[in-house]
Formats: structure tokens, sequence, C-alpha cells
């Protein structure tokens, strides 16, 4: 068999795979849902338009798919200004009566870092292996983020948590929203900016000043809390990007409506992208206050992640899109 | 459950399998890995910490994942373990002699066959909105003159195509791989010579054609050795399977049900 010398990457070469993978991903994407009915209160107005997506910067994951680097075109679109904050939850579940899953599932994942004897005085259980500084709590859920004891009326103003992927789209759909694509996530957080690290810029701390919420110190034992805050942090704590959105990076991961898959945007149309028309795991994308250089280092604009759409932790939260008219 | 890689045992696809089968295979997996590690206690078999940081590092590697639990390392300890014990029970497998490989090349013969292949270089302007179509037309026709005037067509495609970095290499391409246009164009080009300017449902092209072969079967000698190894590693498997049916019958299995939420 004759050898193959050099190997091009998948989305330079004409196969037929990826003529078919090519149509579906434009069906999918003129099938894409379109919500027009949302009040845009809160609401930045994006043009939409060209722009570089993903990375192939050596900070960054290629095996999570963060690259290679292509001009993704958008259609103009209005983005939340903040991540849903627990004043707006509230008023869903007010309005609709809504059960989070982890309300239904009687328990949710908590960083042990946030309770405060690491949840022995509340039954903390280990339940994922190798990464113990994650504790399932009975009672824990977008009430309670941090179980039994813990109560958000001190923080109207910070993320929601302990929301799943079927929870936010529930949301959504009841503020006449969606979730953003995971392109739409990744152009309102770059706020007009191109190929830079961050929202910002490429420095992380510019001038000495922390622009979002992290983990510093040594994780997951020492958390210095440099940037003000050792949890989640109010929406509006540091300043906005460009097109004057807040909190695009750290505090929490946010949901987008996208699968995940590591390759699938290899062979796909390049034009209002939606992702996989199926997957096991939904796209979650800005890091959050437990990520951390040697840890995580997934505070980038390009980074991503994913989770099932059934799990809720303390460090996921969403915010929504709407289309215009 | 996680199957176990240490069995070195093609990992069947569970999407779409049943949940009873694939409990079953689970359990099954389980029972086998626990029976390995068994094994090698039995064997004085052993892990340094030294062997599972080296294992750790070559499986996960980056930066990113430094901090590892307690339960990723003893994962890791278990999966070299299971490995090991695997390899102790196969050590004595005899490798295939030649007339064995000769017997699998005759019978298989199909499994050596290559199809035409074309050495193929191309410059691409993909096009994906009508914005696109004027920049891929301006961009094709600077590449047309650039090759025209005598500049080699790897040059070319690495300043012009969209695709940068290897020349516009895209290596052997064989029959039934690329789109039919594409074919077309690569299959009828005399070779060291260069197409027009085309297009496919990707946008527009050039390509260059440098070696073509036509189909055949790759020489016994060639894959002598590539028979040989998959002929040890189907008899490794075969008795570590027997191995282990053997050791299950031997032995009191009890599978405990779990809470479904636990």
């Amino acid at each position: 068999m004759p050898e193959q010398t050099k190997t091009p990457p998948p989305c330079c070469v004409p196969t037929r795979a990826r003529a078919t993978a090519l149509k579906l991903s434009q069906k999918a994407s003129l099938a894409r849902e379109r919500v027009t009915v949302g009040d845009t209160t809160d609401m930045i107005e994006l043009p939409g338009g060209e722009f570089l997506m993903g990375t192939e910067d050596r900070d960054g994951f290629p095996a999570d798919g963060e690259g290679p680097i292509r001009r993704v075109t958008l259609t103009p679109f209005f983005v939340d200004m903040y991540p849903v904050r627990n004043r707006d939850f509230a008023q869903f579940v007010q309005a609709t009566g809504y059960i989070t899953e982890a309300e239904r599932f009687g328990w949710s994942f908590v960083f042990a870092g946030d309770l405060p004897d690491g949840g022995r005085g509340i039954g903390a259980e280990d339940s994922v292996p190798g990464v113990d500084w994650w504790k399932r709590i009975a009672g824990a859920n977008w009430q309670a983020p941090e179980g039994p004891g813990s109560d958000v009326s001190s923080r109207p103003d910070h993320p929601v948590v302990q929301v799943s992927w079927n929870d936010a789209a529930a949301y959504a759909r009841w503020a006449g929203k969606r979730l953003p694509t995971e392109a739409e996530w990744e152009y309102a957080a770059r706020g007009g900016l191109e190929q830079n690290t961050y929202p910002w810029g490429d420095e992380l701390t510019p001038g000495g000043l922390h622009q979002c919420n992290i983990w510093q110190g040594t994780f997951p034992a020492v958390n210095t809390a440099e940037d003000g805050f050792a949890s989640t942090a109010p929406v509006d704590a540091y300043p906005p990007n460009g097109y004057g959105i807040f909190s695009a990076v750290g505090n929490v991961w946010e949901w987008c409506a996208d699968w995940f898959d590591p390759v699938h945007h290899q062979s796909a149309t390049t034009v209002d992208p939606v992702g996989p028309s199926s997957g096991t795991t939904r796209v979650m994308k800005g890091g959050s206050y437990l990520c951390h250089a040697t840890y995580c280092n997934r505070y980038r604009v390009a980074a991503r992640s994913s989770n099932t759409p059934d799990s809720a932790t303390s460090n996921i939260g969403f915010r929504c899109v709407r289309d215009c008219l | 459950m996680r199957l176990s890689r240490g069995l070195e045992m093609d990992a069947p696809n569970a999407g779409g399998m049943e949940p009873a089968r694939l409990q079953r295979l689970a359990v099954s997996n389980l029972v086998q890995r626990t029976l390995l590690l068994q094994r090698a206690a039995a064997s004085g078999l052993r892990v340094t910490a030294a062997e599972a940081d080296a294992e750790r590092l070559r499986l996960w590697g980056s930066s990113s994942n430094t901090v590892c639990g307690t339960g990723v390392r003893d994962a890791i300890v278990e999966d070299l373990l299971v490995q090991r014990a695997s390899a102790d029970i196969t050590r004595h497998v005899p490798r295939p002699g030649r007339s064995q490989c000769e017997e699998f090349y005759r019978r298989n013969g199909k499994l050596f066959d290559f199809p035409e292949a074309v050495r193929t270089q191309h410059i691409v302007c993909n096009i994906h909105t009508p914005v696109d179509e004027h920049r891929a037309n301006e961009v094709m026709k600077l590449a047309s003159d650039r090759l025209a005037a005598g500049l080699s067509f790897s040059r070319v495609a690495d300043q012009y195509s969209d695709c940068k970095g290897v020349g516009g290499s895209l290596g052997w391409v064989m029959r039934g791989e690329m789109v039919p246009i594409f074919e077309d164009v690569v299959f009828a080009l005399p070779v060291g010579t260069r197409s027009a300017v085309f297009r496919t449902e990707f946008g527009l092209h050039i390509a260059h054609v440098s070696e073509h072969r036509s189909a055949g079967r790759t020489p016994f000698e060639k894959v002598r050795m590539e028979i040989a190894k998959r002929l040890h590693e189907e008899a490794r498997k075969s008795l570590l399977s027997q191995t282990l049916l053997q050791m299950e019958r031997e032995s009191q299995i009890f599978v405990m049900e779990e809470d479904e939420h636990a």
C-alpha cells in the first residue's frame, strides 16, 4: 500500500465523509431554534458577522477541540449582559413552580472548599474517584447551593448555580430566549477582540488588576482569593468586555446549547454552526472560580469543556441569548 | 463502569447496546479484572510508585492534570497489574512460523489489496458565504499567476491556500476517498502537471499530481511481520480468554447489586 507522507488537518481534505458532514451541519444550522419574544432588558445586541473562533495557542488543549482557528459567520443576536442571577431564577421558579433536577434527585455536587468543615457535618460523601474535592451533598440545590444551612438570600446578584443543562433550557424557554450556541457564546465573550486569550486581552491581570473570579493559591487546598472571592462573585464584580458582557470567564461555567464533540467542527459549516445533532454531554464555556493555571487552564475564551445535561454543581451556571427580529 | 484497558480486548461499542447486555458485559469485565488482579497478587507482581507516576504522565501528560486524587493513582496501578498479569499468562505463546503467515496471506489476500492512488497537493479556498465567493476568485487568480510565473506548488499553496503549513499536501489519495469532482480531476491529471481552477462543494481548488500508482496487492514479504504480529496477538488473546474462563470456573463469584443512585 502506498505510504501517506504528511497528514493535513481533516478540514483541508475534500473527502466524501466531510462533504456529508458539511451538508448535515448546514441543514442543522438552517433548522436551528430561533426565539424572538423575550424581554431584551439587560441584553446587548451584537451585530454578528465574521470572527475567528478557537485557538491553536500552545497553552490550549488540542484534545478538547479548541482548534483549528476558523472564520465563523454569525447572524445578529441579543445576549444577556450577565449570567442568569439567583434573583432571575427565583422569578422563574415563582412563576412556574419549576423543580430543578438537583431538587428531584435530592442531592448535588458541592466543592469541598465551599463547605464549612469539608461537609462532614452534613454527611458529605465522596462519589467521584480521583476528584475528591467534589462532595455529594444531600439537599444541595439552587436555593441551597452548599446544601442544608446555605441559602442565596444574601447573594441575589450572584450567578445561579446547581442548575443542569435541562434546567437552564427550561428557564430560557420561559424567558422567551434560548441557550447560546458555542459560537455565539465565544463571539460574545471575545468582546470584539481578535484571537486574544481573555475577553479583555492577553494578560491575565493587566496592571496587576484581577479581571475575573478564578483560583489563586494551590488547588484544591488553598484559595488565597486574591481576586476578592473564594467562591462565586456578583455577576458585575469585574469590568465588562468590549461588548458590555460581564463575567464571561471565571466565576461559573456557562452551559451552551451544543452537544459536545472535539472534532465535529472540523467538518461542519462555519455559518451559524450549531454543534452535532446528538451526543452525551453539552458544551460548557468560560471556566469557573475553581480554575487555576496548573489545574484547569480553561478560563480562556477558546477553552471548552462539557458535562451531561442532568449534571449540576456549585460552579455551573448559564446565560441566555435571543434572536433579532 | 469502565471497560478494562488492561485486558487488551477490543472494547465493544456500548452505544445502542441494550442495558441488560451492557450490564452483563460490565460485570464480566469486572470479574475478569478482579481475577487478573488476584493472579497478579499470587504471582508477586508489583507496580512501583515511579512506574505508576510514569504511566500517569504518559496517559495524562499535560500540566492541567498535575493534581490527581488517590483514586486516579489506584486505577493506574490496577491497570498496570492487569496488563502484567495478562502478559504473564501469555508469555509462552509461540510466534507463528513462515508457513502459517503464508497461509493467512493466501486465504486473506484481499486484506492486502490497495486501490489506485495519486500523490496529490491542492490549493483550496473554502466558500461558505457569498462574500467568500468573491474572495476565493481573487485568491485563486493570484495563486494561478504565481504558478504560471514558475513558483513551486508547495510555496504557492502555503501562501494562498486556506490550509497552510503542509505545502498543500494531501499525501496519497485513494480511489473512493474524495468527493467525485475532485477525484475526476486528480485521477485524470498526467503526473507532474496541475489542474485549472475547479469547484467542489467545499470551494475552489487547484490540484497537482506528482505520482500515480495502479491498484494492486502488497507483496507477502512486505506484510509478513504485520501478519506474524496479528496471528501472535490473536493466539495470546485466545489463551487469555480460555485461561480466564477456567479461572472463573474455579472461583466462587458473587455479584452484588448496587443501589441505583449509590
